[in-house]
């Protein structure tokens, strides 16, 4: 990425840290936690504790990251390095994204794209570009109607079955809008926070069906598989997008939702400025952000508002043109 | 349910809850170990000292020998409660002394399917005052509370349920608001294995006895039925460190995880191994039952089946496990099947390291 795009991307974001901050969540037992940026060169910094809530807020004022994470376990000593933590408890996480959903939409919308030549294709990508030879080639994954809506269907299958199944209290669970393609869940239960990575496994192949044999006491009509990302979910060293922060992906914000995901993500989460921009768009399939279309777009410029034009830059498709 | 459910004839049947143990240090408190005479041990629990060391002799080769503590029900009321009561601590002291963590284990759970079978009883006279009985020795071995309708708490069912059968996977189990039910002989399985676990940790805490020689003497005669490895390991230093740490403890009587013994098995049989000696290897671990050992590696290798069977567990996954003991002669091998230069087959999904762990990218 080149000075001048990060440089305006990093404004961007600057503006968001700047104006909303009120949207910043910070979470509970936050003293017990790791923390972790990433800034807009992409290095990643780690094992980061706070003391107080305002100095997390300053931390953030100060670097205006590209992404900002927070550890889902409690620990002893949350700056140590992994080993000396002392890993208290953790809250369950379930991940539900686009890449799991295998959505039929998928060969409609996604496409590759050469990041030499930027010569752009459907799906499956070829080895090397058949226009430059490059061997840099890049899948993009899109979103649209019909694969929200099933990620959507699937994560309320989840929460109601967190409920039923698992007797998940309504007040133990939070549900999230990830910001880019996908929902989160997150339980916070005395019951299952010192479940280990193991018991938690289980708790996924439950979920998954993972080893189902149809022959248990669990009668098969009850039987829905859920494709939650495993790996997310047995990892209780993980950090995760703080809730409030940005994508680094879309710029869209990590947005708390009501347990039937009611609304639509691509208009409530949208959370930088109106203010128009003039980028120059490679490829791009249509997406709607806040109730308006844009695209599709081919080879060419457009004057679009910010959240818009930040879209379509963090997805590696377009580049301001002037500012 | 009242406060004190058990009465004073459960202790034996239970001795290593807390209370059964606070009644016998009573009774044994005066007695000396070092020197175990007939007059004292007369005074303190009414027979002689012959007796109770045949007692003591008769619990501990049962124990190691049968894989279940003998009952002895010749005593009757009162006495027989702390007759029965020294005989089990006495046994655990002289197992503590053995310092063989095969002996340590096996006379934990042969104690743990003793009481499995008093439990059952209270189960199976199907009254109100049984069921209270079991749940509230189920409560002290476990740390799990169990409901009147036999369920559990999906963390306790987690934590307690044995990890190796299908049918224990709690994808096949039905769930409820948080519950799991289990059936009576589920519940008797958990509890041996519940009871084991605590015992093992009572005498695991024990400091070093100093025994009667006539006590003493019961070492020898338990190590007599502690069985022998199997030969059918020939070229260790051709395994790696994985295996041969793991093959090591199982020798020496210890009892592995389940992820260790899959490993062990997937691994012998890729590197050739029959399905019968595979299976002869475990016949040193705590728990070995002949006919479950020969239907799960038969299970692992498919071959009976047709089926290409399991993999071998990836070194990033036993690494997870805390099985993967790698040094410099493993290189930068993936899969112990690599090791010593082999190209190796294909492993398992590997999970991710636990030290270096990625950030979710949702
Ligand atoms: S590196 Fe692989 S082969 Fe070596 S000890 Fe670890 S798991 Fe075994
Ligand atoms: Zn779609």
């Amino acid at each position: 990425m080149s000075v001048n795009q990060r440089e305006f991307l990093q404004s961007a974001f600057r503006w968001y840290y700047f104006n909303r901050q009120a949207e910043i969540k910070i979470p509970t037992r936050f003293r017990e936690r790791e923390f972790g940026f990433r800034d807009f060169d992409g290095n990643m910094k780690r094992h980061i504790s706070i003391a107080e809530e305002r100095e997390l807020t300053a931390l953030i004022i100060q670097t205006i990251p590209r992404s900002i994470y927070s550890s889902s376990s409690y620990y002893r000593f949350p700056a140590a390095p992994m080993d000396q933590k002392g890993w208290i408890e953790g809250d369950l996480i379930f991940d539900l994204d686009l890449k799991e959903v295998n959505a039929r939409c998928k060969v409609k919308h996604d496409f590759w794209i050469c990041d030499d030549c930027k010569l752009v294709g459907r799906l499956p990508p070829p080895l090397t570009c058949s226009r430059c030879g490059s061997k840099r080639i890049s899948k993009v994954e899109w979103i649209c109607d019909e694969c929200l809506g099933k990620i959507k269907g699937q994560t309320v299958s989840l929460i109601q079955m967190l409920h039923d199944d698992f007797g998940i209290r309504h007040d133990e669970l939070s549900a999230y809008f990830s910001g880019n393609h996908g929902y989160h869940i997150s339980v916070s239960s005395t019951l299952y926070s010192s479940l280990s990575s193991r018991e938690r496994t289980e708790i996924v192949d439950y979920i998954r069906l993972n080893g189902f044999t149809g022959s248990g006491q669990r009668a098969p009509s009850s039987a829905l598989a859920i494709k939650v990302d495993p790996s997310v979910s047995m990892d209780v060293h993980r950090i995760f997008r703080l809730p409030g922060s940005l994508h680094d992906k879309s710029g869209l914000s990590k947005k708390e939702c009501d347990e039937q995901l009611s609304g639509d993500p691509f208009d409530s989460a949208v959370a930088l400025r109106e203010d128009p921009v003039k980028i120059r768009i490679t490829y791009a399939p249509q997406i709607r952000l806040k109730g308006q279309v844009f695209g599709p777009y081919k080879d060419e410029s457009k004057t679009i508002p910010t959240y818009a034009a930040v879209y379509l830059m963090l997805k590696g498709l377009a580049v301001v043109e002037a500012t | 349910m009242t406060d004190e459910p058990l009465a004073s004839g459960d202790f034996p049947k239970y001795p290593y809850l807390p209370e059964s143990m606070k009644y016998i240090t009573r009774y044994l408190a005066r007695l000396d170990l070092g020197h175990m005479d007939d007059r004292s041990v007369e005074e303190e629990l009414g027979i002689g000292y012959a007796e109770l060391r045949g007692l003591i002799g008769g619990r501990l080769i049962s124990a190691i020998r049968d894989g279940i503590s003998k009952v002895d029900d010749r005593y009757s009321s009162q006495m027989y409660d702390a007759v029965s009561m020294a005989s089990f601590i006495i046994s655990s002291i002289v197992v503590r002394a053995s310092n063989d963590p095969y002996i340590i284990s096996r006379f934990s759970l042969a104690e743990g399917r003793r009481s499995e079978r008093f439990l059952l009883d209270e189960l199976e006279n199907n009254s109100m005052a049984g069921r209270q009985v079991a749940v509230y020795v189920f409560q002290g071995a476990s740390g799990c509370s169990l409901t009147m309708d036999l369920e559990l708490t999906v963390p306790c069912y987690l934590r307690l349920a044995p990890q190796y059968l299908a049918g224990w996977k709690l994808v096949n189990r039905s769930l409820s608001n948080g519950y799991v039910k289990v059936l009576e002989h589920e519940v008797g399985h958990i509890f041996r294995e519940a009871v084991a676990k605590k015992i093992r940790g009572i005498i695991e805490g024990m400091p070093q006895p100093t025994l009667d020689p006539s006590l003493k003497g019961l070492i020898g005669d338990i190590l007599k039925y502690k069985p022998k490895p199997p030969a059918v390991i020939t070229r260790p230093e051709r395994y790696p460190p994985c295996i041969n740490v793991a093959l090591k403890k199982l020798k020496d009587g210890e009892n592995l995880p389940h992820s260790a013994r899959f490993m062990l098995a997937t691994y012998l049989l890729r590197v050739g191994l029959s399905e019968d000696e595979v299976a002869s290897i475990f016949v040193t671990a705590p728990d070995y039952n002949e006919r479950v050992t020969r239907y799960q590696v038969q299970q692992i290798s498919g071959r009976k089946a047709g089926r290409e069977g399991y993999l071998v567990p990836s070194c990033r996954k036993l690494l997870t496990e805390g099985l993967c003991y790698r040094d410099e002669s493993c290189g930068t091998i993936t899969s112990p099947l690599q090791y010593g230069g082999h190209t190796g087959g294909r492993t398992s999904a590997s999970g991710p390291k636990p030290d270096s762990p990625k950030e979710a990218q949702p």
